[in-house]
């Protein structure tokens, strides 16, 4: 029965390729969005520390 | 509507909220690409090579909609000069070639064994493939203008002009002949689809959406804090400045 | 003196705006006179009634698209070549083609031919796709409309 939902006929191939590379392609973009926005997130942290430390050393 | 487009604000409403829509993302993802899978009835005719339609139509639909939100931000961009407007089809682009990429190739699998093609110069097809252009093109200013104003004015013009190509999409199955059938949903007299087969699709569609918020929120957030990295860079080099000056002076 | 500099912004907000929409609605016209004059060449195929209206030319490669008639599909002896009419309901023309079949085709569905007429009236085609239909139904909620007889009405109508 579950082998029988898993071959889906002939068609097998057609399907899951096109729910993989729906799955591949929207995670990887979801994945790369988040990790740039941490990233700059933390870079802006970092660079308002170092203006402070500038500010305190006039 | 000044207040709500606060970059600040707008920074911390929608770092609140993003983690909620994530979460409810891959749940209604997980729900109706199973659901579509494993639990919809096959087709009368096409056996289980329908089940394409549970991400095919969700990725053919967002492609469309995330065209026209950057053609409606652009607009709004280009009237009030809002920065955040910009900011927001800018970051819409990617997703819409994603998606426009997704139908297109999910299509291609599809015709394949049904129709007997990969690929045919019909209205839809064709039109979907300049829908893929047009997000290159939108993109590619965005990276080849180097003046930020001048960039968001042309990806702007890009946006709207581009617009024109969202209704011929929709209507190039009732306008002219082609291949691809007509609508399912969206049509008058009601869904021709069985309801046992419209849940899971209607659950997929959903989910595809509160995707695009999720992720469109985060490229957001993004572009808002490297404008503000930029001008704490320029506040910084600023100020080395300022003490070298003063070091040679004395 | 603020009221006066708000007047002026959103005087030229107005300006922006109604260039804006005159631009967009030139762009609009545009394509709808490009894509009118264009249409012949847009639609994918001709149907039955179009083909026979336009005297196409004997050798002249074009698709033809329609119904394939029910009972009208034989196969040749040697098993490869097929011959069905096709149909939208007004004009019926018969068809020849050696070669493959598409899943989905099957008598009262659409189909979209490749291929060119020939002296005896005959389409050669060269090329089946299958055209499916904007219905979606599990297979046996199909066997029981086709019991109760409520399928072939719906048939009927659309053609």
């Amino acid at each position: 029965m579950l082998k029988d939902k898993i071959i889906m006929g002939e068609y097998a191939v057609f399907v899951w390729s096109c729910y993989g590379a729906v799955i591949v392609l929207m995670t990887a973009l979801a994945f790369i969005s988040w990790k740039n926005k941490k990233t700059d997130e933390k870079k802006l942290n970092a660079l308002s520390k170092q203006l402070e430390e500038m500010n305190k050393q006039d | 509507m000044h207040k709500f487009a606060n970059p600040a604000r707008f920074l911390r409403i929608s770092r609140m909220i993003t983690p909620w829509f994530f979460i409810l993302t891959a749940v209604l993802l997980v729900v109706g690409l199973y659901w579509g899978l494993f639990i919809a009835p096959e087709d009368y005719q096409m056996g289980s090579a329908y089940r394409i339609i549970f991400v095919h139509v969700p990725a053919s639909y967002m492609s469309m909609f995330c065209y026209g939100f950057m053609a409606v931000a652009s607009l709004v961009g280009i009237i009030w000069k809002h920065p955040l407007a910009d900011q927001s089809a800018r970051a819409a682009a990617p997703i819409g070639a994603v998606f426009t990429a997704l139908a297109l190739f999910t299509g291609s699998l599809w015709g394949k064994p049904m129709w007997g093609t990969y690929w045919i110069w019909d209205a839809r097809l064709t039109s979907e493939l300049v829908l893929l252009f047009l997000y290159f093109g939108y993109m590619a200013v965005w990276e080849a203008v180097d003046d930020r104003v001048k960039a968001a004015r042309i990806a702007a013009i890009v946006a709207m002009v581009g617009a024109v190509n969202i209704p011929i999409i929709k209507f190039s199955v009732d306008w002219w002949n082609t291949l691809h059938q007509p609508a399912s949903i969206m049509k008058s007299g009601g869904a021709s689809i069985h309801p046992d087969m419209l849940w899971p699709l209607l659950i997929s569609i959903l989910a595809f959406n509160l995707y695009f918020v999720t992720v469109v929120l985060w490229r957001i957030q993004s572009l808002i804090l490297r404008r503000q990295i930029r001008g704490l860079q320029m506040r910084i080099v600023e100020g080395r400045q300022n003490v070298e000056g003063q070091n040679h002076h004395g | 003196m603020a009221s006066n500099v708000n007047t002026r912004a959103s005087k030229r907000k107005k300006k922006r705006l109604y260039l804006v929409l005159t631009s967009m609605s030139i762009v609009v016209l545009a394509v709808g006179l490009v894509l009118t004059a264009l249409e012949d060449s847009i639609s994918l195929f001709l149907d039955p009634s179009e083909l026979v209206e336009r005297n196409i030319p004997e050798g002249q490669h074009i698709r033809l698209g329609g119904l394939v008639v029910e009972d009208s599909f034989k196969k040749d002896q040697d098993g490869l070549t097929y011959y069905f009419d096709v149909t939208d309901g007004a004009e019926t023309v018969s068809v020849t083609y050696k070669g493959s079949l598409p899943d989905l085709f099957r008598e009262g569905q659409g189909v979209v031919l490749e291929g060119e007429t020939s002296n005896s009236g005959l389409f050669h085609a060269t090329e089946v796709l299958a055209k499916h239909d904007e219905n979606y139904m599990p297979k046996e909620v199909m066997d029981s409309l086709k019991k109760r007889g409520v399928y072939r009405e719906v048939e009927e109508e659309s053609i």
